[in-house]
C-alpha cells in the first residue's frame, strides 16, 4: 500500500502551480503517491483547508506563497494570516513558506509567528532545493533556505534582542505613522 | 496841634520825590545828537533852539535819541521852564510809544507826575503816578511801580487820605520788598506809615514805625534822614503830651554831626520844636531863646512855611506869658504871610489862636476859621475822591486786563484741546490704516501661505504619484514578472533531462511564455516613459500603443472605438494623462482580476465633457467590497481630480466601468 501524501499548493501563478507540481510529480515512487491540490487566490485555499479538516483529511504538507489575492469575508489578507488558521485548525499539517521576499522583517516574522516546517526565498529554489525541502520537512525536519539561514545567524548575532512588539512598532515607525495615533497592529 | 505838624511833613516828602528823580542813567557818547542836545538844553535865543529842535527831531528815532530826550526833558524840568519841559515830556512819551519802551513811557509819567506835584497840582500828579506805576508793573519793574505807589501814597497823605495812604504804602512795600537795595525805600514807606498812624491818632503804631524808620535810616548811614525820624518821634510824643520824651528825641537829632550844615531847615525846625515843647513844659526862658534862633534861622535863608510856624509858636509863647500884644503880633504876622503864600493850613491855625487872643472879635475870626475849615475839608475830600477815583479807574483797568487774560487762558487751552484733539483723531486714524495695513499684509500672508501649502500639497501629490507609480512598476516587476520568471524556470529544471516529445512540447511551450514576458517588460519600460510622450505624438497613437502592448502580453482582444471626429487638440493635457492612466489602471485591473477575453473601450466626446466607458466580459466582482482596493482607489482619484463622475457596474458575465470628465474649466 503506497503512502499517500497530500499536499496543498497555493500561489496565484499557475505557471509556478505548474512547475511546483511536475517538479514534486517526480518523486511518485512505490512507497509514496502525492495527491496536490491547488489554490489561486485564498479564498479556495481557505475553503479547500476547511474542506479536509471537515473531512479529517489533512494536507501533510502545504506549500504556501505570502502574496496572494485576498480573501476579505475572513480577514485573510495574506498566506502569514492562512497559515495561522492551519496552525489552529489543522496543526498536523506542515507548511512551506514559498516567498520572493527577501526582506528582513517579513521573513523574521514568519518565523517568530508561524515556526515554518520549511521556509524557501523563491530566488534560492532549484528543482533541488525544493524536492530537498519536500523531503526534510516529511522528515520531520526544518529546512530553510539560504537567505533565510543567513538571516536568522545575522539576527542571533545581534547583541540586543527586539521582541515583537519593538520590531512592530519600529516597522510602524519606519511607515511613518505618527505619535498619538493608536497602535491598531500592535 | 496837628495843623502845625504837617508842613514839615510835606517839606520832608518833596525832598524825597526830588531825591528819586535824581538817578537818571546817563549814557553820553560824543556824537551829534548829544551835541545837538546839549545845544538845545543850553541854548537862550529862541530862534536857535527852534533849528536845534527841528533838526534833532528828524534824527532817527534810536534808543540813543529816546534817551537824550529824556534828558533834555529832565534838563527843563530843573531849570523849572515848565514850557519845556511839558514840550519835551511830551515828545519823550511819544518817542517812548513809537520805540515800544514801556520803561520810557513811564519814565515820562514820572517826570510829569513830579513836574506837577511841585506845581502843587496834586490829583494831576497822582493821576500820572498812577500811569507810571502801571506801566512799571506791565514791565515787571517791581521796584520802580512800588515807589510810584509809595510816591502815591504820601500825596494821599497830604490829604490827610490816611486810610488809603495806608493801603497804597502797604502795596508798595509788598513791591518793594525782595527788590536789591531798597532800604531807602523802604524808610520812606516806614516814614510814611509813622506820619499816617500820627494822623490817625495811633500813636503806639505811629511811634513803632517811626523806630522802623529810624533802624532804617542808621543801616542807610543818612545822618539827615535819622534826623527827621527823630523830629517825627518828637512830634509823637508831643502829641502825646510826653515832652520831656519829645525834647530828648530832638536833643539827640541836633547833636548829630554838622546837622546844621547838612540840613539847616531840619535843624531850624528841631531847634523850633524843641523851643515849643521846653515851653510847653514851663521853661520859659529856654523855650524863648530856641524859638528866636529858629525864627532867625529861618529868617536868614527865607523859609516862609517855617518862618509862619516860627511866628505862631512865638504867638503862643507869649499869649501863654500874657504878652497879648506881642502874641498878637506875630499871629497876625504869620496869618498875612500865610495868607500870602496860599498856606491855608497855617491861615486856620491863625484865625484859631486869633480868636483865643481877642475874644472880642472871637466870632468873626471863629466864622473866618469855619469856613476856612469847610472848604480846606472839601478841597481834601473832592483830592480825595478823585484819588479814588483815579485809583477805580486802575482798579477796573488790572480787572479788565485780567479778564482778558482769563479769555487769552481760555482761548489758549481752547486751541490747545483742540489741537489735541486733531493730534489723538490724526494719531487714531494713522493707528487704523497701519492696522488696516498690517491686517492686509497678514491676509496676503496667509494667502500666500495657502498658495504655498497647495504647492507643497501638489508637488508632495506629484511626488506620491511618482512613487506609487514607482511602487506599482516595482510590484510589477515582483508579483508578475519576477513569479513568471521562477515558474519557468522551475519547470525548465523539471524538462531539463527529459528528451520525450511532450516534455519538448512543454519546453517550447515555456520559451513562448519567456517571449511573452520580454514583452510585458518593454511594456513596463515604455509606461515609465509614457507621460513625456504625451505632448508631441497624437494621443490616439500613444493609446493605440499601450491597447497593443495588453493585447500582446495578455490573452485580451481590446475593441476601441472613439468617434473620429475627436479634436483631441483641444483637451487639456492634464486629462489626456489622466485618461491614459485610467485606461491603464482598468487594463491591469482586468488583466489581473477579471479573467477576461474581450474588452472594449469608447470614448465619446459632446459639447461639454467626455466619456469613457470600459466594459469587460470577464468574471466581475463586488463593487461594494472592492471599492477600497488600490487599483479603483486610483482611478476614482484621478476622476476626482478631474471634477467628473466615476460609475461602476459589476455582475458575473462582466463589469462596465463610465466616467464622464467635464472638458471645460470650470
Amino acid at each position: 500500500m503506497k503512502k499517500v501524501i497530500k499536499v496543498l499548493m497555493v500561489d496565484d501563478h499557475p505557471l509556478i502551480v505548474e512547475g511546483y507540481k511536475n517538479n514534486l510529480e517526480e518523486l511518485n515512487s512505490s512507497e509514496y503517491k502525492i495527491v496536490f491540490e491547488t489554490a489561486n487566490d485564498l479564498e479556495k485555499a481557505y475553503n479547500k483547508l476547511i474542506q479536509s479538516v471537515r473531512t479529517e483529511n489533512f494536507f501533510d504538507i502545504i506549500f504556501l506563497d505570502i502574496n496572494l489575492p485576498e480573501f476579505p469575508d475572513k480577514n485573510i489578507s495574506s498566506g502569514e494570516d492562512l497559515a495561522v488558521y492551519v496552525r489552529k485548525i489543522s496543526p498536523s499539517s506542515k507548511i512551506i513558506f514559498l516567498t520572493m521576499h527577501e526582506e528582513n522583517y517579513r521573513l523574521y516574522n514568519l518565523v517568530k509567528n508561524i515556526d515554518p516546517e520549511g521556509l524557501l526565498v523563491k530566488s534560492d529554489v532549484g528543482s533541488i532545493d525544493l524536492k530537498k525541502a519536500f523531503w526534510d520537512v516529511l522528515a520531520n525536519k526544518i529546512n530553510y533556505s539560504d537567505t533565510v539561514l543567513k538571516l536568522i545567524r545575522k539576527q542571533v548575532a545581534n547583541d540586543f534582542a527586539l521582541d515583537q512588539y519593538d520590531r512592530q512598532i519600529l516597522y510602524q515607525l519606519s511607515l511613518g505613522i505618527q505619535r498619538g495615533c493608536k497602535l491598531n497592529s500592535v | 496841634m496837628q495843623i502845625k505838624i504837617s508842613p514839615y511833613l510835606i517839606f520832608l516828602n518833596v525832598f524825597f520825590f526830588l531825591f528819586s528823580c535824581k538817578e537818571r542813567e546817563e549814557t553820553l557818547d560824543s556824537n551829534v545828537q548829544e551835541k545837538l542836545a546839549e545845544r538845545i538844553i543850553s541854548v537862550d535865543k529862541n530862534t536857535y533852539y527852534q533849528q536845534y529842535k527841528s533838526q534833532f527831531l528828524d534824527l532817527p528815532n534810536d534808543s540813543l535819541k529816546n534817551a537824550l530826550i529824556s534828558d533834555i526833558s529832565y534838563a527843563f524840568y530843573r531849570k523849572k521852564d515848565s514850557l519845556k519841559f511839558r514840550e519835551w515830556n511830551k515828545h519823550f512819551y511819544n518817542s517812548s510809544k513809537a520805540r515800544n519802551n514801556p520803561l520810557g513811557i513811564a519814565a515820562s509819567y514820572w517826570d510829569l507826575a513830579n513836574f506837577f506835584y511841585s506845581e502843587n497840582i496834586i490829583d494831576s500828579s497822582y493821576y500820572y503816578y498812577n500811569l507810571s506805576s502801571e506801566q512799571y508793573l506791565k514791565a515787571k519793574e517791581r521796584q520802580k511801580a512800588g515807589r510810584m505807589l509809595l510816591n502815591m501814597a504820601i500825596l494821599q497823605e497830604n490829604v490827610k487820605d490816611y486810610i488809603g495812604s495806608e493801603n497804597t504804602t502797604f502795596q508798595a512795600l509788598e513791591l518793594l520788598e525782595k527788590t536789591p537795595d531798597n532800604e531807602n525805600y523802604i524808610y520812606s514807606a516806614n516814614n510814611n506809615l509813622g506820619i499816617i498812624y500820627n494822623g490817625l491818632g495811633e500813636y503806639s503804631e505811629a511811634i513803632t514805625y517811626h523806630l522802623k524808620a529810624l533802624e532804617n535810616s542808621k543801616n542807610l548811614n543818612d545822618p539827615i534822614n535819622t534826623g527827621r525820624s527823630l523830629n517825627n518821634l518828637g512830634v509823637v510824643f508831643q502829641k502825646l503830651g510826653d515832652h520831656s520824651k519829645a525834647i530828648s528825641s530832638y536833643k539827640r537829632a541836633l547833636s548829630i554831626d554838622s546837622i546844621y550844615f547838612r540840613n539847616t531847615r531840619l535843624y531850624a525846625m528841631l531847634t523850633d520844636n524843641l523851643g515849643y515843647s521846653e515851653f510847653k513844659l514851663g521853661n520859659f526862658e529856654t523855650a524863648s531863646f530856641l524859638l528866636q534862633k529858629s525864627l532867625r534861622i529861618r529868617d536868614s535863608i527865607d523859609y516862609e512855611s517855617g518862618i509862619i510856624i516860627n511866628k505862631l509858636h512865638l504867638g503862643e509863647y507869649y499869649y501863654e506869658k500874657g504878652d497879648t500884644t506881642q502874641a498878637l503880633q506875630y499871629i497876625q504876622e504869620a496869618r498875612s504871610l500865610a495868607r500870602e503864600t496860599q498856606n491855608n493850613r497855617d491861615l486856620l491855625a491863625s484865625n484859631r489862636l486869633l480868636a483865643k487872643i481877642e475874644p472880642q472879635n472871637a466870632q468873626a475870626y471863629l466864622s473866618n476859621y469855619i469856613t476856612l475849615n469847610d472848604s480846606l475839608l472839601k478841597e481834601e475830600r473832592s483830592v480825595r475822591n478823585k484819588f479814588a477815583r483815579i485809583r477805580f479807574e486802575t482798579d477796573q483797568f488790572i480787572e479788565k486786563a485780567n479778564t482778558l487774560n482769563q479769555q487769552k487762558t481760555f482761548l489758549i487751552v481752547g486751541i490747545l484741546l483742540v489741537i489735541l484733539l486733531f493730534f489723538l483723531s490724526y494719531i487714531i486714524q494713522r493707528q487704523n490704516s497701519k492696522n488696516k495695513k498690517l491686517l492686509l499684509k497678514k491676509q496676503q500672508q496667509d494667502s500666500n501661505e495657502r498658495i504655498y501649502d497647495l504647492l507643497l500639497r501638489s508637488q508632495q501629490k506629484y511626488e506620491e504619484g511618482s512613487s506609487s507609480e514607482r511602487k506599482r512598476i516595482s510590484r510589477d516587476l515582483h508579483d508578475s514578472i519576477l513569479s513568471k520568471f521562477f515558474g519557468i524556470r522551475i519547470n525548465l529544471e523539471v524538462l531539463n533531462n527529459k528528451r520525450d516529445k511532450y516534455s519538448e512540447e512543454k519546453r517550447t511551450q515555456y520559451l513562448e511564455s519567456l517571449k511573452s514576458i520580454e514583452k510585458e517588460i518593454r511594456g513596463i519600460s515604455h509606461e515609465l516613459n509614457a507621460d513625456q510622450d504625451f505632448t508631441d505624438t497624437s494621443f490616439i497613437d500613444i493609446l493605440n500603443e499601450l491597447l497593443a502592448e495588453f493585447e500582446r502580453t495578455e490573452e485580451l482582444q481590446i475593441i476601441f472605438s472613439g468617434s473620429p471626429e475627436l479634436n483631441w487638440g483641444s483637451i487639456r493635457n492634464n486629462i489626456k494623462i489622466n485618461l491614459y492612466r485610467i485606461i491603464q489602471e482598468s487594463l491591469q485591473n482586468i488583466r489581473k482580476h477579471a479573467n477576461a477575453s474581450v474588452v472594449e473601450i469608447k470614448i465619446e466626446l459632446d459639447e461639454k465633457s467626455l466619456i469613457l466607458k470600459i466594459l469587460d466580459d470577464g468574471v466581475g466582482f463586488d463593487v461594494k467590497r472592492m471599492a477600497k482596493g488600490i487599483g479603483l482607489k486610483n482611478i476614482n482619484e484621478r476622476v476626482q481630480e478631474l471634477k467628473g463622475d466615476f460609475d461602476i457596474e459589476s455582475s458575473r458575465k462582466g463589469t462596465k466601468l463610465k466616467i464622464i470628465i467635464p472638458t471645460e474649466e470650470k
